[in-house]
């Protein structure tokens, strides 16, 4: 695939990939490396079909955040610290936010590719290369304890 | 699920902020002004190596200056209040290929020994630990939380007594060809040292009963707290103090119960190993109103811990461990 080609296909998936790494990870500097990665992992290995191309993207860029979670990797200059701390602040600020923030890593991931990016449990088992029956375990757990804190937050 | 909180979720990170466009794909590096980048990795090898060698001597010069200055401080020995100053965590054995993890499953930093007599740890794992005496027999230590359960033994001692340690009775026997000394601490903590008998009981008896009265637990308990509810502030001292051991060196022990909204408690402890693996144990099983299958305990075995600043008010923080073993790669506390 031509980059053009692939561009084209990965910016109609940016908005709600970015916003679902952003919410998994709770790091603005951190979900754009994500997205800059999974990007440049699809230009080197595209998915093989595209339908599912905000999931694919989501699970690789969530991937390479976890190997690359290491300080200095997101150290890329001060303007995006700041403006990481603002998109921060409002993540805490919103209702979502603020019960994600309840949840493991595994839980917000699968919380968000299921109920933000529409992927069917299927689908999201099949992506993350687990059983479709930890993947409802795990959503049952994640609900439970947002419905706890729901009450909290 | 409840389409409640799937409106949520929708509603609201759609309202997050997008990135610029032109940040929507990475942008051709530029080369850094100070180091070419084939060379950052000949730059950061040597410079972590020597950050790493610094920590190592800081560190160890530290520890030395501590225990001059407070041998014992916050843990005292039992038996053995002011701790001795030449006592030390014994090193790991050589020769040694056998696990050598720290911490207990149930959540208690283990007792130690700190005695001149013990050369090395051959073994750790969980409840138990086995050290080489410099006299070069092997020394078993079992604890079990609780109190030891009941159980028929088979065996009949040849001999038994008791010794005081420090206001601690003790008991001793002999029984198929080892020693052993035991008793059952103030947290009801059963605790038993033993080694082959040797020619000497006398002497077995001497060296069991000075190793016992250095027995003290291996890191510092930072103490137990209650929070009314997931929001609620909990004492960051409390954090502080965890987070000051792990610093330096020292395994931590911190205990906090969250309230659900109904009021059951769900206990969780952190136990911070520096250059182990950190756990966190998190108990469901009080908690009446989840689901029967989520009534369980959960155990975190991670590699790695740091601190993470609360958005909204960077001067608190939980902690974050990652690397994890257990129901999920990462996992927070409290």
């Amino acid at each position: 695939m031509q980059r053009d080609e692939w561009e084209a296909l990965y910016r109609n998936s940016v908005p709600r990939v970015y916003r679902g790494l952003l919410a998994t990870l709770g790091d603005p500097a951190l979900a754009e490396d994500a997205l800059h990665e999974a990007f440049a992992e699809g230009l080197r290995n595209p998915p093989a079909r595209s339908e599912n191309l905000p999931g694919w993207l989501f699970r690789v860029g969530l991937r390479k955040a976890r190997r690359q979670r290491w300080p200095f990797s997101s150290l890329s200059g001060l303007e995006k610290a700041a403006a990481g701390d603002a998109i921060t602040g409002l993540l805490d600020r919103l209702e979502a936010g603020r019960l994600l923030a309840l949840l493991t890593e595994r839980q917000r991931a699968l919380v968000v590719a299921h109920y933000y990016l529409g992927l069917t449990q299927a689908e999201t088992a099949n992506l993350f290369g687990i059983r479709p029956g930890t993947v409802s375990a795990t959503i049952a757990q994640a609900l439970a304890r947002m419905r706890k804190g729901a009450s909290h937050v | 699920m409840s389409d409640d909180l799937e409106r949520i979720v929708q509603r609201d990170l759609d309202r997050l902020p997008l990135l610029p466009p032109e940040r929507w794909v990475p942008q051709p590096k530029r080369p850094s002004p100070l180091t070419p980048g084939w060379l950052r990795p000949l730059v950061l090898v040597p410079v972590t190596l020597m950050i790493a060698l610094v920590a190592i001597a800081a560190g160890t010069q530290l520890a030395d200056w501590r225990a001059q200055r407070e041998p014992a401080a916050g843990r005292p020995a039992i038996g053995d209040p002011a701790g001795t100053p030449e006592s030390r965590t014994p090193p790991r054995c050589a020769d040694s290929v056998r696990p050598q993890s720290e911490i207990t499953a149930a959540g208690l930093l283990p007792h130690e020994p700190r005695s001149p007599l013990l050369e090395c740890v051959l073994i750790a794992e969980r409840n138990s630990r086995v050290y080489r005496l410099t006299d070069g027999r092997s020394l078993k230590l079992f604890e079990y939380p609780g109190g030891l359960p009941v159980k028929p033994s088979a065996s009949t001692p040849d001999q038994t007594g008791t010794r005081v340690i420090g206001g601690q009775s003790w008991s001793w026997l002999t029984i198929n060809g080892q020693t052993v000394f035991s008793t059952t601490l103030s947290d009801r903590t059963y605790v038993d040292l033993s080694v082959p008998t040797g020619s000497d009981l006398n002497a077995d008896l001497a060296i069991l009963e000075s190793i016992a009265s250095t027995l003290r637990p291996s890191g510092l308990d930072c103490g137990t707290a209650r929070m009314s509810n997931a929001g609620s502030p909990y004492d960051q001292a409390l954090l502080d103090c965890v987070w000051a051991a792990y610093a330096r060196g020292e395994a931590a022990r911190l205990s906090i119960t969250m309230v659900t909204t109904e009021g059951d408690p769900v206990p969780t402890t952190l136990l911070a190993v520096p250059g182990g693996r950190s756990i966190v144990i998190r108990d469901l099983t009080a908690d009446n109103f989840s689901s029967p299958a989520d009534r369980i305990v959960n155990t975190y075995s991670c590699t790695a811990l740091t601190r993470r600043p609360w958005a909204t008010d960077p001067k608190r923080y939980v902690f974050e461990l990652s690397d994890c073993l257990g129901p999920a790669l990462t996992a927070t506390f409290p």
